[in-house]
């Protein structure tokens, strides 16, 4: 994603200008607005599976005459970019992209920011942070990555993944879809935070790391599951449509708002279950039960953070309800028709047709990378003595028939 | 007297019906060929929908976070040639790549199948945080069909479970009554 508070903005009631479609040959626009670094095969060898140092070497010298880095006057943080992108040459894909990159003539800036509310803490020894790792201003031009300063100190085999999702997955994109003419209208794509996904999972496997994000496994099962999740995620998610969507938003959305509509309710639901399942594991100490309290420890911490997260999912579902209902009053009536037909048109753009099959190719590789290397860590040692959810599930079923004792929660 | 009243109610309520029958919605695409497949009993308080989904006609049975999902794999279009495939793929494994655990034996259909349990993701932190997921258990089993095979699943949609219903129960007696047609 990464920035997709400013897209969630622009989003929300921007007019789809009409811009002429005019995807070209890469290499002629290169020739038009970038420096070659040489021609002569250059770029094809340093994209291969194992280039030779110095096409390394030359490839980033001339992606790096794409980027500027603003070190805030810091030499420490201008060194730690330079490292960032030294380390993407390891990967296959990020060097493909790169020189996608130089190809459109993307130009982008990087910076490490503050993100809000990040705290560095350490995890079994090590530091982590749990905020967002960056995010790409695509509205600005260049377009502006900034990745989270904690990186300077955190997470630092994530920070190449990151960084290949903001610059290839984002800024790129934004450059491609000037060449399409679909620059006002790309962001409404739902695969534009899937494809970003994609290219950052893929660089993170290829430089060695293992795929741990949840979104990434989601995405792999079924696709369709991972976007389904993503709009009830963020707002702006839930204003994405696919192609086919986009020829009829306002029916899109509407579907949306009833799907959202029967989530809400769920939520005194989950509160009053777990409400039931705290009273049990108070009750099951008592007699004639008289079961050790402790062991039902794990289980209450459990519920507790369960209830715990009600009120954000709560107000995180209202805020999505309320931006639907912009876009939905958005996309009605007359002036809302124009703008439908203006992003059905553009729905048949080719640039939507080449990412999806992008994607497919990549998706495939990716496939190979996370099923050839499965996370086979043992699960954490659990706390011993601990009632599970089927021992408890058990017990309350075997109390709920049984005649001893007629304690109802 | 009674009696041919009631007889008499009975035939103006099979005639009434008929043509109500006729006036149903035609099943959806993937509705038939689910039900050119396969017979089974939805459960008391439970809602039946229909999609295509990873190129499989399924049907998703709902009591509100409890799922069972019929698909039919392995046809035109489907993600999956064969069962076996299905076996070692992304949807037969945990997030982290661990592939589903082995519960046992049961039968279903005639068939004895093996029920398998892996992990899936109730909530996730937004894409660019790194937050950990929290999780719930999906049960599922593979049933030959033909050329085809029927990947049956269930899962809860919470990592705590419903105290109010045992939707396990319920699953395993879907099981039980699930048939497949010649």
């Amino acid at each position: 994603m990464r920035s997709l508070k400013i897209l969630f903005l622009l989003l929300s009631l921007a007019p789809l200008a009409s811009a002429p479609a005019r995807a070209g040959n890469l290499d002629g626009l290169a020739e038009e607005g970038s420096v070659l670094f040489d021609g002569g095969g250059r770029y094809e060898r340093a994209a291969s599976e194992n280039p030779a140092p110095e096409d390394r070497a030359a490839l980033l010298a001339e992606l790096k005459k794409h980027i500027n880095i603003d070190d805030h006057g810091v030499p420490a943080e201008k060194a730690a970019m330079d490292s960032l992108l030294a380390r993407l040459m390891d990967s296959k894909t990020a060097r493909e992209l790169s020189v996608q990159f130089i190809k459109e003539d993307a130009k982008v800036d990087l910076s490490f920011e503050e993100i809000p509310n990040t705290k560095i803490f350490t995890v079994d020894g090590v530091k982590v942070f749990r905020t967002s790792g960056g995010h790409t201003h695509t509205g600005t031009v260049p377009p502006q990555v900034h990745l989270n300063k904690a990186y300077l100190e955190a997470r630092k085999e994530d920070a190449p993944d990151t960084l290949a999702h903001e610059m290839f997955g984002h800024a790129l994109e934004r450059k491609k879809a000037e060449r399409f003419g679909v620059q006002d209208v790309y962001s409404y794509d739902q695969d534009e935070e899937a494809n970003a996904g994609l290219i950052g999972w893929t660089v993170g496997a290829e430089l060695g790391n293992k795929v741990e994000d949840g979104w990434a496994w989601i995405y792999m099962d079924n696709p369709a599951n991972y976007h389904k999740r993503l709009k009830t995620n963020l707002p702006y998610y839930a204003g994405t449509l696919s192609t086919e969507e986009m020829k009829d938003p306002l029916s899109a959305y509407t579907k949306r708002l009833a799907e959202v509509n029967k989530l809400l309710p769920r939520i005194p639901i989950r509160r009053e279950r777990y409400t039931i399942l705290l009273k049990v594991t108070d009750h099951l100490p008592e007699p004639p039960h008289k079961m050790e309290a402790s062991s039902f420890l794990t289980v209450r911490e459990d519920i507790s953070a369960s209830i715990d997260t009600l009120p954000g999912n709560e107000q995180n579902l209202n805020e999505i309800k309320s931006y639907l209902e912009k876009l939905i009053f958005a996309y009605a009536g007359e002036k809302g028709r124009a703008k439908q037909e203006a992003l059905a048109a553009k729905s048949k753009n080719d640039y939507f047709t080449e990412k999806q099959k992008a994607m497919e190719e990549r998706r495939q590789v990716l496939s190979g990378l996370m099923l050839a290397k499965p996370n086979r860590t043992p699960d954490p040692p659990k706390r011993p003595g601990q009632c599970t959810w089927e021992q408890l599930e058990g017990i309350w079923d075997t109390h709920r028939r049984s005649t001893e004792c007629l304690w109802q929660p | 007297m009674a009696t041919m009243n009631a007889l008499a109610l009975c035939l103006i309520l099979a005639l009434t019906a008929a043509p109500a029958q006729a006036k149903e919605r035609p099943m959806s695409k993937p509705q038939e060929k689910i039900s050119a497949a396969s017979q089974y009993t939805v459960p008391a308080g439970w809602t039946a929908s229909f999609k295509t989904e990873q190129g499989d006609p399924q049907v998703v049975l709902e009591k509100d976070m409890h799922v069972i999902t019929v698909r039919l794999a392995g046809g035109e279009g489907s993600r999956y040639r064969a069962s076996a495939d299905f076996l070692v793929g992304f949807e037969a494994r945990s997030p982290g790549g661990k592939l589903a655990e082995k519960l046992g034996g049961m039968a279903v259909a005639g068939q004895n199948v093996m029920l398998y349990r892996r992990k899936v993701p109730v909530a996730l932190p937004p894409p660019d945080a790194s937050g950990p997921s929290t999780m719930t258990n999906e049960e599922f089993c593979v049933l030959k069909a033909g050329k085809l095979f029927f990947i049956l699943s269930y899962s809860y949609g919470d990592t705590v479970p419903d105290p109010t219903y045992d939707g396990l129960k319920a699953w395993r007696g879907f099981l039980r009554g699930f048939k497949l047609k010649k």
